[in-house]
């Protein structure tokens, strides 16, 4: 796809230069890629400034490389991609999951390697630094529910999650599929290490038995707090950190931890201006004491291992990769995930319109 | 002064070439050539190129695999028929409840009327996010209306949200306000001497209503039910955060394909797939409806024909029938008279369309953590959040900026085009219109993508002006379509009296021309604005993140936290948006108040 906007782009170029000369102003954004400065996308909103708190100020401190924090598109591929095609970089690196990475390397390598050498990789839990990206932020698909609700004892697993009849109660459940059909297969008794490949019928036919019950299908993750926070659903699926977020504000929510896991991470845009800068970037990030800090702010885990020495016990507990809790998630297949996801969102309409 | 360029061109030109100089002779005509270029460059060519895209498959080999797929699953048609159904009711709705708000607002004295047309605006200046969440806040299981619906006994309160029902409520909240906007100039154009007149022939005044009154506005009416129906079929956010299971609109599926697929391919069919869908409706409703008559089109007398044979006919038994309950009102309701029952009807929808407003602003003042109704305590620790970050107001000052910028340049574009082909018989006219109104049935993000590439080839990613462009692609049409109303709704003999009188071009242009339009420019300036200010697609591909404006801002913090800055970013906006309208009110006070 990419490979084919290119003539187009020029056929535009052509077509549209001359008269769009007289309106363009000559751009000005190479000038923010000035030597000892780097661009970095990551996510935005609250985790953003806790990023900028907790990475960029300290390595800016560290260095004297000035970091520029920018908020890309929930999903950047569309746009990282749009950059290293048009060769208009906007940014040095980005915060990616392995299935961006995945998608990223399919048919074109879109990222740089990250080069890194050093003893401190032992402490990376396993498969959180791979040659070109490094996990920092792990978080959890998992299940959240009620307290003032469920008084006694909530669902305590996704089977118990289906039943609503020991568990009456709204149910909400996620719209994009995405790391939810694991759900209904554990529901439907399949072990975690037996979900993937997936099975789409056996789960769309278990999802059949919960749809009635479902209230509110949702379709962000501000979505997902926000009816956790009012009480507008008794038990949903969540994320991690949206379900803390709810409970951080005084909601009475219950994480149960139950599910998969996936991982946000650095990775350099190919051919970026700013590549040496980088790296030294990245390095920095696999640093205990960032990563404890950026952890402390965001309930998502640190992939050092030691970054648990840095904060207190309570903090650890409500942190997936706190070894309590981390045990219990499987890493959710993002392989799997890439190349399964267009007929998953389809099938996933489809159902939900029938 | 495109005429004046080419006038002398065709003059010093002396070559054999009659049919170039016919051509080329001074005709209304190319005023809209600028406007013209515009939609060529900014959208035109680009848009094709992208949608062409879908004729390929990923490896880039020439394919209708795309299209095979399509037909292949009944979600894209039933998806499809959604998205329409969803948007019919919406503009039904909008018709039905915005006409009488209009016709109300009409009544008003000027002054009077723009301070109301203010309050009827004020839910348009407010985020579609901020909004959509606190309906969520508002309407929900536990929010204030299901608690007042359990207290005087009212079932269902508990499940107000997550249906059709709360997707076409939303909706028709955020077009009501355009509806009105578009029907009630017209509506002031019309000369109420002539219901009078149709009184003193023996008329009711329900009769002389249906019968003279509501053809007049029929025209409003046409405008304003393409514009809503066509911007309906867009949305994508109301249908995501309030809709329940089915409730999928196309626009949510383009944006899965192209922005969390990257099935570049399919999501430009799926895209391909509306914009004809919205052609078609366009093709419907102008052999209905003659819109062709707006564009400047000599149909009126075709319009005559059995159609407005029809329409009269109806509108006539509408009289005979409303004259009828006018009667019996008059004789056994005592009191009730029509004007009361009007100006309560008008007050309940303000009210209704304020009610989400009337909820966030306290909202920003809470002490919690979250979006909750009522508010806990009292503090303003979200505006200081607010004002205190960099960030939020460099946002907030940009979209200001690029909105202000966006608003000049459609009013310019779109004016020149829409005086133009309101002036113009060519027989070009008919598909200038269409092609000024094409930006608006092509979704935003498709006209996003596709700027992306054109803007990156041009090195102009990330700058405001390119962000300007985009904005102003998509606040063309609507700009457009209310300025070629206000032309074609002028009285041209006006000027030409005045040229009899001695007047020069420019002086009827600044003494008559200028005067009696200017409400529709101001109109569609603000209209221009608030399409900009209001817009996130195009900000969100073309600001590359680096060049933010308000509601990305929004976006950004609401995709990962929904947090009580946003309602106070909401509340300031609303404060200078206020503030604006009382500076247009102060300004405008010297010129007398025109009825």
């Amino acid at each position: 796809m990419s490979s084919f906007l290119m003539p187009t782009r020029r056929n535009v170029l052509k077509t549209a230069g001359l008269a769009a000369g007289a309106l363009a102003s000559p751009a000005l954004m190479r000038s923010s890629f000035a030597a000892g400065q780097l661009t970095v996308a990551d996510v935005g909103g609250a985790p953003g400034e806790a990023i900028k708190k907790t990475f960029y100020e300290p390595f800016e401190k560290a260095t004297g490389i000035k970091v520029v924090g920018v908020a890309h598109d929930p999903d950047p591929v569309t746009q990282f991609k749009l950059q290293v095609d048009t060769k208009s970089y906007l940014w040095d690196v980005c915060m990616v999951t392995p299935d961006h990475v995945m998608r990223l390397s399919e048919d074109k390598q879109y990222i740089a390697p990250l080069e890194i050498e050093s003893p401190d990789t032992a402490d990376i839990l396993p498969g959180m630094l791979t040659d070109n990206w490094l996990g920092f932020s792990v978080f959890g698909a998992v299940m959240a529910y009620r307290t003032d609700k469920f008084k006694e004892a909530g669902p305590s697993n996704w089977a118990e999650f289906w039943d609503v009849d020991k568990f009456p109660g709204r149910r909400g459940f996620y719209k994009g599929a995405w790391a939810a059909l694991e759900f209904a297969l554990l529901a439907d008794g399949v072990a975690p290490k037996d979900l993937y490949p997936l099975d789409m019928d056996r789960a769309y036919k278990k999802l059949e038995e919960l749809k009635p019950h479902v209230a509110v299908w949702w379709t962000s993750g501000a979505h997902n707090t926000q009816i956790l926070q009012n009480g507008e659903v008794d038990a949903t699926d969540t994320w991690s950190a949206r379900a803390y977020a709810a409970t951080a504000s005084g909601a009475p929510v219950k994480t149960v931890w139950q599910g998969g896991y996936s991982v946000d991470g650095w990775s350099i845009v190919q051919g970026a201006p700013n590549t040496a800068a980088a790296h030294e970037f990245i390095k920095f990030c696999m640093k205990p004491e960032q990563q404890a800090a950026y952890t402390s702010i965001v309930a998502n885990g640190p992939t050092n291992k030691k970054s648990f020495d840095f904060m207190p016990a309570e903090r650890r507990a409500v942190l997936p990769t706190a070894p309590e809790n981390f045990g219990n998630l499987y890493e959710i297949d993002s392989k799997w995930w890439s190349t399964n996801y267009d007929e998953a969102v389809e099938r996933m309409q489809e159902f939900l319109l029938l | 002064m495109t005429v004046v360029e080419t006038t002398s061109l065709s003059s010093n030109r002396s070559g054999p070439d009659s049919r170039l100089r016919q051509w080329l002779k001074p005709s209304p005509f190319w005023l809209a050539v600028p406007g013209l270029l515009f939609i060529l460059v900014f959208f035109l060519a680009p848009t094709i190129q992208l949608m062409s895209v879908s004729f390929f498959d990923k490896a880039g080999e020439l394919s209708l695999a795309t299209y095979s797929r399509m037909v292949s699953s009944t979600v894209y048609l039933r998806v499809l028929s959604t998205t329409f159904g969803i948007a019919l009711q919406v503009t039904l709705w909008c018709l039905l409840l915005g006409y009488p708000l209009a016709y109300w607002l009409s009544g008003m004295p000027g002054r009077r009327q723009r301070i109301m047309l203010m309050f009827v605006l004020l839910p348009f200046w407010t985020s579609a996010l901020v909004k959509n969440f606190a309906w969520l806040v508002l309407l929900g299981r536990n929010g204030i209306v299901a608690a007042g619906m359990e207290k005087i006994g009212l079932p269902g309160g508990d499940a107000l949200l997550f249906s059709r029902g709360t997707v076409i409520f939303a909706m028709v909240h955020t077009m009501l306000p355009l509806a009105v906007v578009t029907m009630m100039p017209i509506m002031n154009q019309i000369d109420r001497r002539l219901t009078m007149a149709a009184e003193t022939l023996g008329a009711t005044g329900a009769q002389a209503f249906w019968q003279i009154f509501f053809h007049l506005s029929g025209r409003g009416i046409a405008t304003a039910g393409l514009l809503v129906f066509v911007s309906s079929l867009g949305f994508f956010i109301t249908p995501s955060l309030v809709g329940g299971r089915t409730e999928t609109m196309i626009s949510q599926l383009i944006i899965t394909q192209i922005n969390t697929l990257q099935n570049w391919n399919f999501g430009s069919a799926l895209a391909v797939l509306l914009v004809l869908a919205s052609l078609l409706t366009i093709f419907v409703y102008d052999r209905l409806f003659g819109l062709s008559s707006i564009a400047g089109e000599g149909k009126k007398g075709h319009a005559d024909g059995k159609l407005r044979r029809f329409g009269l006919f109806i509108t006539s038994w509408l009289g005979r029938i409303c004259a009828g309950i006018q009667r019996f009102s008059a004789r056994n309701l005592k009191g009730i008279t029509g004007q009361g029952l009007l100006s309560t009807y008008g007050w309940i929808v303000l009210i209704v369309l304020l009610f989400p407003i009337i909820g966030v602003v306290p909202m920003a003042f809470t002490e919690a953590d979250y979006l909750t109704f009522p508010p806990q305590g009292f503090s303003l620790r979200w505006f200081e959040a607010y004002l205190s970050s960099p960030v939020w107001v460099s946002a907030t000052l940009r979209s200001f900026g690029i909105g202000f910028a966006t608003a000049f340049i459609t009013v310019i574009v779109a004016g020149l085009a829409a005086l133009g082909l309101a002036r113009s018989n060519s027989r070009f006219s008919g598909a200038a219109f269409l092609l000024f109104m094409a930006p608006m049935v092509v979704p935003p993000i498709v006209i996003a993508i596709s700027l992306f590439y054109l803007f990156a080839s041009l090195s102009m990613i990330a700058t405001d002006s390119a962000i300007a462009i985009g904005h102003s692609v998509i606040a063309l049409p609507i700009v457009f379509v209310i300025l070629l109303a206000t032309f074609k709704e002028h009285d041209w003999r006006l000027d030409q009296a005045a040229a009899t009188l001695g007047a020069t071009r420019l002086k009827t242009a600044l003494r008559i021309t200028a005067p009696l339009v200017k409400p529709g420019l101001i109109v569609g300036f603000v209209t221009g604005f608030l399409q900009s200010f209001e817009e996130l697609t195009v900000a969100l591909f073309i600001g590359g993140g680096l060049k933010t404006t308000l509601p990305k801002q929004m976006w950004d913090d609401i995709t990962l936290s929904v947090n009580p800055r946003i309602a106070a970013a909401s509340v300031v906006v609303l404060l200078v948006v206020v503030i604006l309208f009382c500076a247009i009110e102060y300004f405008q006070r010297p010129a007398k108040a025109r009825r």
